[in-house]
């Protein structure tokens, strides 16, 4: 059923994971997570990581159960043919509106920042272009694509390291300032940065190797990525004083943009075209979710038919999204659908597995 | 070709080098623009061209000095940043918006205060042989190389000019007989100008701060002697390394107590009295010297603390550190400051003289 | 739509060439039927000999054949001899029998000469080909500083013979194949039985004994007949006229093709990186080897990325450039009227011209034009104002950059991937390049050569064979063949410095 040439190995599936993860998110994430959390932001950073690896468990718990099927097939076993066919349409929805707030998000940073004039349609044209191209392929040129864009993730460290000569520790202090139900709450508000690792529901049969080696390789990218985020989001705090904070929605690139070499200044400008490369993988993740369900309902398992009909409706998504009520609304819609179809959903069905299974012996 | 929405040629752009706030007399924002002009060939040198606008904020003004300029006038390489005294006594921040809210402004300009009006600084045009904004931007560079002003650029301050804990300080230029001297630093308080450090002064600030440049030299006067002076009298050093420890500790009654201990490894720049193989000597002058720096350490303090600026962020240690006693003294922080307590001790150690004696 | 295809294909149209036909017993009905079925040429000759006491004559085609050849091998022997099986009394190497006189055109044609006898129903096939070759040169194109200075010339037999002789081994196999229909263009296809994978040799097999052309000019066709994308820019097969460089392929498990009348060799599958690899970077020390390595992969990444960014640079982000630059780019292009791409279009093109031109021009003329052209198109240019310096030096950068990729298909491929980023840039800035990069960065992973995927070993990723592609490590370290071709044996030697574990020991 699934063909050899899709079949990946595990460590390009971390890669995945961690390129499906790394996102849109990390440029927000310290003001968001700085507005809750004050100086323990980091500390949150760390507790939503140790959540989502609670959530791979389940996720792959469940998966374990069909090593072979990928969600869209295995959902209908368990609660019947038509519930399980308008599960499957929901959870296309979701991956959808993700892969479409993404590009929205993507697309306002990149308004404001460099290209200001530039409306914003010809903008999604691009990148919906480039990551279609992409997305039409087997999961194996995928993943190679995603093995090397991650070498991105080093350049931005060593672009935010950069920053290290102006630090003032006492930013942080004192850590608990906002009190430990707040770094709790922060974890909350720093998990939607993180999500990307739902692509183990799709991918799971495609991976070669024991089910073991699996889970290791999701975990793995998952610490990667919660250690870079938290890693972030300190660089932040410790530059940008608590008072600064909330005035500046991507501290990162503020604090890139006072940087000067001997050649080139303008620092953030680099690093904005590296993070190019990290949303369009993010984005092809989402786009590949959502169209290995399509391709399942309508193009007879085909993915690379559903891609074009997926770009049109991120593209209407992004282009609606301009107005700011309606993101605030997509995004309060993406967070209920993370909790339902990531976290509780997942678990329902486990539980019924297991019941299922011990009612059959 | 179409299709370049955002196409910002640099052939249409007149590039801003040097700008300068003071306030009208009618309240409004006096804006001078320093705009370089690349020379029409290779030969030629390049020149300076100086505007001079009014408008209600620094982005009217800005839009106003285009009305009278050829092509667009663009401030993305903008180098320096000055502020007229009457403007920087009042707030500083609406000033300075527009360039943290513009993502293609320069945020690495240096900003400085005048003595008097910072137009009439940008009106020099030249200074010996290089052009206004250019001496000014590569002056202070080079002050700050011997800690004379801190480095500051539009972006550093920016984190700071919010913190309630902290205030910052600016250099300090006054124009002395068509030159521009740049030897002591503007003291802030709440993007207020509240009062100037001398030279000397600038210097310790900046060791207590713990921001030693590359070089830090004082010259002090050795031998108390009425009558003239005498060149024997004088000695030069340089601070080669500086430890701070910083210490706020809160003592009974809530009084704040700052200590700040700092040792020095100086070396001797000029000495005529020479001796200095005799390590009796050397113990005098360390002994003299510790004293000299830590009075004068007290009275840089003391005139801070006059001028309610926390250039050592106390504020910000006590938010951190002592978050209690913060809640209770931060309502009037500014006399509260002044209620803190400093007690500086300094120990200098000489280890080089040069090459002679 | 299969049934279509199959309405449509080349094999349908396709005509018996030859029939059968018996070898008459008279001598004049033969030679009549031979004259017909080759139009008359008047190259066709005849020679009448004598021998077992009947008539015969030799047919030749005087224009493929070698006279003496003619002479020593058969007409001296059967003067001289004049009775016995002709067999037994010919000493050339190659005789046939006949008895099929449709295919006796198609022997003449080939340069080999036919024996006819009256009353006897068998003719005699002798291969006496006449073979003029130029002498064994280094290939202009592909010069090296130290290395071998043979290569490659337009006689497929030479060219087997400088493989052969670089890798006496029996392992080494050749296998013919003609195509092209008209023009029966012989080719060989060469591997190591014990190395190549027996998948990628069957499925060339297959691949050129579809090929249903007419005309088989030069390798460029074949190429395009059998490469696995003819969209991409990105050349998937390698040209090479140098025997070294097609003996390390072959040892490595690839599989190289030679054809009859051009000294190119094509070797497949390969990787991007093949095309940065020259033999002169294994003669060096390995360190220096390496720098020279990166330098050239340095110039891939120039050559097609610094117009657009200077493009971008100069028409979206100024502010990138340090003050005392700014300073004097600015200087330069405030007199030009163009904006940024059209100048820089203008200049790539102008590049274009010129190196075609240079191709085309002889010798004598050809160093006055080119300093003629240098002071033409870059300082008066300059001074009229149309151009910018900083453009001219963008240019100059480019097109020495992308000459310095050892093979000629892929500077060409750099210098041609440099306009659509152009464009790009020239829409979106930075952003657009971005982008751009992505796109190309997409297609080669997605561009597979006979199975092995273009951009190995960076994707996928193996860090042993990362050994020889950006930096060149010690010949003695490389212990593994590399992975793409997917060859039998992956291991060659560890310890190859093995004089060195043996040393005792200095007292």
């Amino acid at each position: 059923m699934i063909p050899e040439k899709s079949r990946i190995s595990q460590g390009q599936f971390m890669f995945i994971v961690v390129q499906a993860q790394v996102g849109v998110g990390i440029l927000s994430l310290p003001n968001k997570v700085q507005a809750i959390a004050k100086g323990g932001g980091w500390i949150s950073v760390l507790i939503a990581g140790l959540v989502i690896q609670v959530i791979i468990l389940i996720l792959w718990a469940l998966c374990k159960q069909f090593p072979s099927d990928t969600i869209y097939s295995f959902l209908p076993k368990i609660t019947g043919k038509f519930l399980g066919n308008l599960l499957c349409f929901a959870y296309i929805g979701y991956f959808l509106l993700s892969g479409g707030t993404v590009l929205a998000k993507f697309a306002d940073v990149i308004e404001r920042w460099v290209l200001q004039e530039t409306p914003r349609w010809a903008l999604l044209i691009l990148t919906l272009l480039t990551c279609m191209y992409l997305a039409i392929e087997n999961l194996r040129v995928i993943a190679r694509l995603f093995v090397i864009s991650s070498l991105t993730i080093i350049v931005m460290v060593v672009l935010t390291l950069m920053g290290y000569v102006n630090v003032n520790f006492s930013y942080i202090f004192p850590i608990t300032e906002a009190g430990w139900g707040k770094i709790v709450k922060g974890a909350t508000e720093a998990l939607f940065p993180l999500v990307g690792y739902e692509i183990i529901l799709v991918i799971y049969p495609f991976i070669e190797g024991k089910s073991g080696g699996k889970l290791k390789a999701a975990s793995l990218g998952n610490m990667m990525i919660t250690l870079f985020y938290a890693f972030e989001v300190f660089t932040c705090l410790i530059i940008f004083s608590p008072a600064v904070m909330p005035q500046v929605s991507e501290p990162l690139l503020y604090m890139l943009k006072g940087f000067s070499f001997q050649l080139i200044q303008r620092i953030d400008l680099i690093f904005l075209s590296v993070w190019v490369f990290v949303v369009s993988t993010a984005m092809v993740s989402w786009i590949y979710m959502a169209t290995v369900g399509l391709g399942r309902f309508f193009h007879r398992g085909e993915h690379k038919k559903a891609v074009p009909y997926a770009m049109f409706i991120l593209f209407i998504l992004a282009m609606m999204a301009q107005d700011p009520s309606i993101s605030d609304f997509f995004d309060r819609m993406l967070r209920i659908g993370h909790y339902t179809f990531v976290v509780g959903l997942p678990l329902i069905l486990l539980c019924f597995t297991y019941l299922i299974r011990k009612r059959r012996t | 070709m179409t299709g370049c929405w955002d196409q910002d040629l640099l052939k249409n752009a007149r590039l801003i080098y040097g700008e300068g706030f003071d306030l009208a007399p009618n309240g409004k924002l006096l804006s001078t623009f320093v705009i370089r002009d690349v020379p029409a060939s290779e030969q030629q040198s390049p020149k300076n061209d100086i505007i001079f606008t009014e408008g209600n904020t620094t982005r009217e003004a800005r839009d106003n000095a285009d009305d009278q300029i050829s092509r667009h006038l663009r401030a993305y390489k903008n180098r320096i940043i000055l502020i007229g005294e009457e403007m920087a006594k009042q707030d500083l921040y609406p000033i300075l918006d527009i360039f943290y809210r513009d993502p293609k402004s320069a945020l690495n300009a240096r900003i400085g205060v005048t003595k008097g009006k910072a137009a009439d600084i940008f009106s020099l045009k030249k200074v010996g042989n290089v052009l206004i904004a250019e001496e000014i931007d590569e002056l202070i560079k080079s002050k700050e190389e011997t800690t004379t002003v801190p480095k500051v650029t539009a972006e550093k301050i920016y984190p700071i000019m919010m913190d309630p804990g902290e205030d910052f300080v600016l250099p300090y230029l006054v124009e002395k007989g068509g030159r521009v001297d740049v030897s002591s630093v503007a003291m802030f308080h709440n993007h207020q100008f509240t009062g100037i450090l001398r030279p000397d002064e600038s210097i310790m600030y900046l060791l207590l701060k713990d921001k030693k440049g590359k070089a830090a030299r004082f010259t002090r006067k050795i031998n108390i002697r009425n009558g003239h002076q005498n060149s024997y009298d004088f000695l030069t050093f340089n601070v080669a390394k500086s430890e701070q420890k910083m210490k706020v500790l809160i003592q009974p009654g809530n009084q704040v107590t700052v200590k700040l201990d700092l040792k020095w490894k100086v070396n001797i720049i000029e000495y005529p009295k020479d001796r200095l193989n005799e390590k009796k000597m050397v113990a005098q002058l360390n002994k003299y010297l510790s004293k000299e720096m830590t009075d004068l350490a007290k009275d840089t303090l003391r005139k801070m603390q006059k001028a309610r600026c926390d250039g050592l962020g106390i504020g910000r240690q006590l938010m951190a550190f002592h978050p209690s006693i913060w809640k209770t003294q931060k309502e009037g922080w500014d006399s509260n400051y002044q209620k803190v307590h400093f007690a500086p001790v300094i120990q200098v150690e000489i280890t080089k003289n040069g090459i002679i004696n | 739509m299969d049934l279509l295809r199959k309405l449509f294909s080349n094999n349908r149209t396709e005509k018996k060439t030859h029939t059968e036909m018996n070898v008459f017993s008279s001598l004049d009905k033969n030679i009549e039927f031979i004259e017909n079925q080759l139009f008359h040429s008047s190259d066709l000759k005849w020679r009448s000999i004598r021998f077992n006491q009947l008539e015969g004559l030799i047919v030749f085609f005087e224009s493929l054949t070698d006279q003496q050849r003619i002479q020593n091998e058969i007409i001296q022997p059967i003067e001289e001899k004049r009775e016995g099986t002709v067999d037994k009394v010919i000493t050339s190497l190659e005789i046939t029998k006949k008895s099929d006189l449709g295919e006796v055109p198609h022997a003449l044609i080939q340069g080999k000469c036919v024996l006819l006898f009256e009353g006897i129903v068998e003719v005699y096939v002798v291969d006496v080909t006449a073979v003029y070759k130029r002498s064994i040169l280094e290939p202009e194109n592909e010069g090296v500083i130290r290395g071998a200075h043979d290569g490659f010339i337009e006689h497929l037999l030479t060219n087997l013979y400088l493989v052969r002789n670089r890798l006496m081994n029996p392992n080494l196999v050749v296998r013919y194949y003609q195509i092209g229909k008209a023009t029966n263009t012989k080719l060989a296809l060469l591997y190591m039985q014990d190395l190549a994978n027996s998948d990628l040799v069957k499925e060339v097999d297959h691949r050129i004994s579809s090929i249903t052309m007419d005309t088989i000019f030069s390798p460029g066709f074949i190429t395009e007949l059998i490469e696995d994308n003819p969209y991409s820019l990105f050349p998937q097969i390698l040209f090479t006229e140098r025997p070294d460089r097609v003996v390390a392929h072959l040892m490595e498990g690839r599989v190289a093709i030679l054809s009859d009348g051009d000294p190119s060799a094509l070797i497949l599958p390969v990787t991007f990186f093949s095309f940065y690899q020259s033999p002169d970077d294994y003669h060096r020390k390995w360190m220096v080897g390496s720098f020279i390595r990166m330098l050239r992969l340095m110039s891939f990444i120039i050559a097609s990325l610094i117009p657009a960014l200077y493009i971008a640079i100069i028409g979206f982000h100024p502010e990138i450039l340090p003050e005392n630059l700014i300073l004097s780019v600015k200087s330069s292009i405030d007199r030009v009227p163009f904006p940024p791409i059209v100048e820089a279009l203008i200049m790539q093109l102008t590049l274009e011209v010129l190196r075609e031109a240079g191709v085309r021009l002889p010798s004598r003329v050809g160093q006055t034009i080119g300093i003629v052209g240098g002071l033409v198109i870059g300082e008066s240019v300059v001074r009229a104002g149309l151009i910018s310096y900083p453009m001219v030096i963008v240019v100059a950068l480019t097109a020495i950059s992308s000459f310095v990729a050892p093979s000629n298909e892929i500077s060409l491929t750099t210098r041609i991937l440099g306009f659509p980023l152009m464009v790009l840039s020239a829409m979106f800035g930075l952003i657009g390049i971005m982008f751009g990069m992505l796109f190309i960065l997409i297609h080669l992973c997605k561009l597979e050569s006979f199975g092995t995927a273009y951009f190995a070993p960076v994707m996928p990723l193996r860090m042993k064979d990362l050994k020889d592609t950006f930096i060149r490590f010690p010949i003695w370290s490389l212990n593994q063949r590399p992975h793409d071709p997917h060859p039998k044996r992956l291991n060659q030697e560890r310890n190859s410095r093995e004089w060195e574990q043996d040393d005792p020991g200095k007292e």
